[in-house]
């Protein structure tokens, strides 16, 4: 059973999350809640594997409750709710350690659909959430297969800590290629390239976290 | 302490030297003279009269002896010193030739300005009494002939005076007027190419004016033709170099009156005027106009100095000095020419050696005139060096403006491409999603919609909503990443409707730049395709292929489905709206019916960007 937590301020919303949950018998909810102060009471209280969370809390934000998740088990995925999976809300919320999004006006079955293929180890990403994953390790979004006659646009990217194979990953997702095109471009499962993405995540949380140590540092906070 | 005495010792020595040179000299102040006119000294027993040296005579030969005493022991060589003799003579001691001046003669005048040194062999003369007899013949601008006061010792005693008589006398004119031809020139050069800079005209002028008299006495042998010419010449430029004087003066004290200026040129011509007239009268010319020079000079430097005063400027208050001595020096010249008694009384010797101050005077005016059009020109250069300071500094400030007015119609201009770009979007939203939820709303208000179909409208509200958001959203206008998103949205719809997509991109770009709204347009259409595909077509499989080349972009989307014909989406509506927004983007489309199955295509133009291009086709 996966454990799911859903924090939204909506309460339509919330229904209609719930009822999706509710609805698909490998899911067990160990809460609905509308606010940030609640969601780190149950993420404390239940240890949840997978949370969905709206960004705009009336307490705080959605950021509060995904580092509050991640705390308290690091191997929980995060979906954060978003209107459209492309706005730039979605970044920090992977750097903060959410493993993928959801689109607000989803059908109930791709609810339980997108919580399950995470909680399996998927992680949806979109074009346009690949190319800002992209711009964010300052890498051109052109692929570098495609500059080998083009003069280079700009110098190294700086200590990017991608993969050759999981930059290639997100160029491909960029172009909007579906995970079994980019598998057979690659040569590699679907399965694979879902791997890639969740590494991409990953490694985006863990660099963010290691850029956040150092701006605390720099403020003096540690 | 011992260098010292001896160099004191040295300075003793030599002075007593002198001392015993000079007591040597001999300087005698009397004379006797015959008026006749003969080749050889004539005798002793003629009727000689006594007269005082320095002598002058209106005869055209005098015949002069003077007695001297030379002492027993000569100190080496004795010459004879002679400050001027100008019109020439024969010099003859104890009897014997000494030497022969050059006189007027056949076919020449003669005027020497230069003194003349006459070496005697030592076996002519005696210890004790000597006689000189001198021959002097009149010069011939007075027609006067001057027996100067001459003197005799050794030779090393006399050579100093000798040589500096020259060369104040010879050595300096030469130097002038090798000066004022060279300046002259130049001056007059520059006027003539900067006419308003009559300064330097009139410098010019000065300069070659002085030229001419300084030649006058440079030159000391001539053809008697030219001689009337020649005086000619002298007088001229001698009055002119005043009157030009007088101008610049004026000029340089901003004291500009023409008929002042006319007049002062009107009395310059006056002189050569009355020389010709009166056939050559030195007297009418050298005494009368040059004397009347005088006073307008004094006059017109009193105006001068009365400006110099004023306005206290460095410039004029040098010239105004300068020309003063010059002033100075031209009465002390003409008291001199005219022999005038009370010269005499008050400086004998002064008049005695017939010293002419005006040529040094002139030289000094000139250098003065000349350091003032220096100082002028120098400044002339700084003024300039600062005006081209300022316009740099200006032409920086205009830049830096230009720069800032560029920057502001640069930003303008992306300020209006930015309304410009709100605009359609406004207008967009309110032509499409506005009037999708306006038509929604009233339809649900009267109650003649069903649930599903409020949640088909809504869903299709939301759909363009997101439409609008991917065409609005890439920075770099690139329509291959609104595509993307395009296409990953639609394919998990095809996916959830239980249709089989397949998606093709052909290009050679890695970059389709196209305007927002264009692409926006273009994802409508395709947008619109794939709903009715959805809705009508019962398809089971969908290819939607995107390509680019040679300029154009074509978009293809083909069902195998029931086709249009049987199902018209909504009375054709659809078809209407998608053939409207193709010509709002200047495209092209068309639908091409198969059995089974639909294609609908859609062209445009679209120019490769200016980017680089490769070899990257991707075909799904």
């Amino acid at each position: 059973m996966v454990k799911v937590l859903l924090v939204e301020d909506e309460p339509e919303f919330l229904r209609r999350f719930s009822d999706a949950v509710r609805s698909e018998p490998t899911l067990s909810l160990c809460g609905a809640v509308g606010s940030v102060a609640a969601a780190c009471e149950r993420i404390a209280a239940t240890a949840p594997d997978v949370v969905l969370t709206d960004l705009g809390l009336p307490d705080g934000s959605g950021l509060q409750v995904i580092r509050a998740a991640v705390a308290r088990n690091p191997a929980c995925d995060v979906l954060v709710v978003t209107m459209f999976g492309d706005d730039g809300n979605v970044i920090d919320c992977i750097s903060a350690g959410a493993t993928g999004y959801l689109v607000k006006d989803a059908m109930p079955r791709d609810i339980a659909t997108a919580i399950l293929d995470v909680a399996a180890g998927g992680s949806p990403i979109s074009p346009s959430i690949a190319r800002r994953v992209l711009k964010h390790f300052q890498i051109s979004v052109r692929a570098s297969s495609d500059q080998v006659t083009a003069p280079a646009p700009d110098p190294t990217p700086v200590e990017s800590p991608l993969s050759a194979r999981e930059t290639e990953t997100l160029r491909l997702v960029a172009k909007g290629l579906n995970f079994r095109e980019i598998g057979e471009v690659l040569a590699v499962s679907p399965h694979t390239v879902t791997g890639h993405v969740k590494h991409i995540y990953r490694k985006l949380a863990v660099h963010s976290r290691g850029e956040a140590v150092y701006e605390a540092n720099q403020l003096g906070l540690l | 302490m011992v260098f010292y005495k001896a160099i004191a010792r040295s300075i003793a020595t030599l002075l007593v030297l002198c001392a015993c040179a000079q007591a040597q000299i001999v300087r005698p102040r009397h004379a006797v003279a015959l008026f006749v006119d003969a080749d050889q000294p004539p005798a002793a027993t003629l009727p000689w009269q006594g007269v005082d040296l320095p002598y002058s005579s209106d005869q055209q030969t005098v015949w002069y002896r003077i007695r001297f005493e030379a002492p027993a022991q000569l100190a080496g060589a004795w010459a004879v010193y002679l400050p001027y003799l100008y019109g020439g003579g024969r010099l003859y001691l104890n009897g014997e030739l000494l030497t022969r001046i050059t006189e007027p003669g056949a076919g020449q005048v003669v005027r020497w300005e230069r003194p003349h040194f006459v070496p005697v062999p030592n076996s002519l003369l005696h210890p004790g009494s000597n006689e000189l007899a001198l021959r002097v013949v009149a010069e011939p601008v007075a027609h006067r002939g001057r027996v100067p006061l001459l003197a005799m010792g050794p030779q090393d005693a006399l050579r100093g005076e000798y040589e500096g008589r020259l060369f104040w006398v010879r050595t300096m004119s030469q130097f002038s007027l090798l000066a004022t031809w060279i300046v002259g020139p130049l001056m007059l050069a520059i006027w003539w190419r900067r006419r308003e800079e009559t300064l330097y005209g009139l410098f010019g002028v000065a300069a070659l004016l002085w030229g001419v008299r300084t030649l006058n006495l440079v030159i000391e042998v001539l053809p008697s033709e030219w001689w009337w010419w020649w005086r000619l010449a002298y007088h001229s430029a001698t009055g002119g170099f005043a009157i030009i004087l007088m101008v610049f003066l004026l000029r340089l004290a901003n004291l500009r009156y023409p008929v002042v200026e006319r007049g002062l040129m009107g009395f310059w011509l006056l002189g050569p005027i009355g020389f010709v007239l009166s056939g050559g009268s030195e007297w009418v010319t050298g005494r009368l106009w040059a004397g009347a020079l005088i006073p307008i000079c004094l006059v017109t430097l009193g105006v001068g100095l009365w400006a110099a005063w004023r306005t206290r400027t460095v410039e004029l208050i040098a010239l105004v000095a300068a020309i003063a001595m010059a002033v100075l020096a031209g009465v002390h010249d003409f008291l001199v020419t005219s022999t005038a008694p009370l010269l005499q009384a008050i400086a004998p010797d002064a008049a005695a050696h017939r010293v002419f101050l005006l040529h040094y005077a002139a030289d000094l005016v000139l250098l003065v005139m000349g350091a003032i059009l220096a100082a002028r020109f120098i400044r002339t250069l700084e003024a300039i060096a600062q005006l081209n300071q300022t316009l740099e500094t200006r032409v920086a400030e205009r830049e830096q403006s230009l720069v800032e007015k560029f920057a502001q119609v640069g930003h303008l201009e992306r300020q209006h491409a930015v309304d410009e770009e709100r605009q359609r979007i406004v207008r967009d939203l309110h032509d499409g999603l506005g009037s999708q939820l306006f038509v929604t709303l009233s339809r649900v208000e009267v109650g003649r919609m069903q649930q599903a179909d409020i949640v088909q409208a809504l869903r299709e509200c939301i759909a363009d909503m997101r439409l609008t958001i991917e065409a609005m959203s890439p920075d770099d206008n690139d329509f291959l990443v609104s595509w993307g998103n395009f296409r990953f949205r639609w394919e998990r719809q095809l996916q959830v409707a239980g249709l089989e997509s397949s998606w093709q991109l052909h290009t050679q770009s890695a970059v389709l730049e196209m305007a927002p709204h264009a692409g926006l347009q273009l994802l409508r259409i395709a947008q619109e395709v794939l709903t009715n595909i959805l809705k009508h077509a019962r398809a089971s499989q969908v290819v939607v292929r995107l390509a680019h080349g040679d300029g154009k972009l074509r978009l293809d989307i083909s069902d195998n489905g029931v086709g249009m014909q049987a199902h018209p989406p909504e009375g054709g509506r659809g078809m209407v709206n998608m053939q409207s927004r193709a010509r709002q983007l200047g495209a092209r489309m068309g639908v091409q019916q198969a059995q089974p199955g639909t294609t609908v295509w859609v062209e445009l133009e679209l120019p490769p960007a200016q980017l680089p291009t490769v070899n990257a086709t991707n075909a799904a």
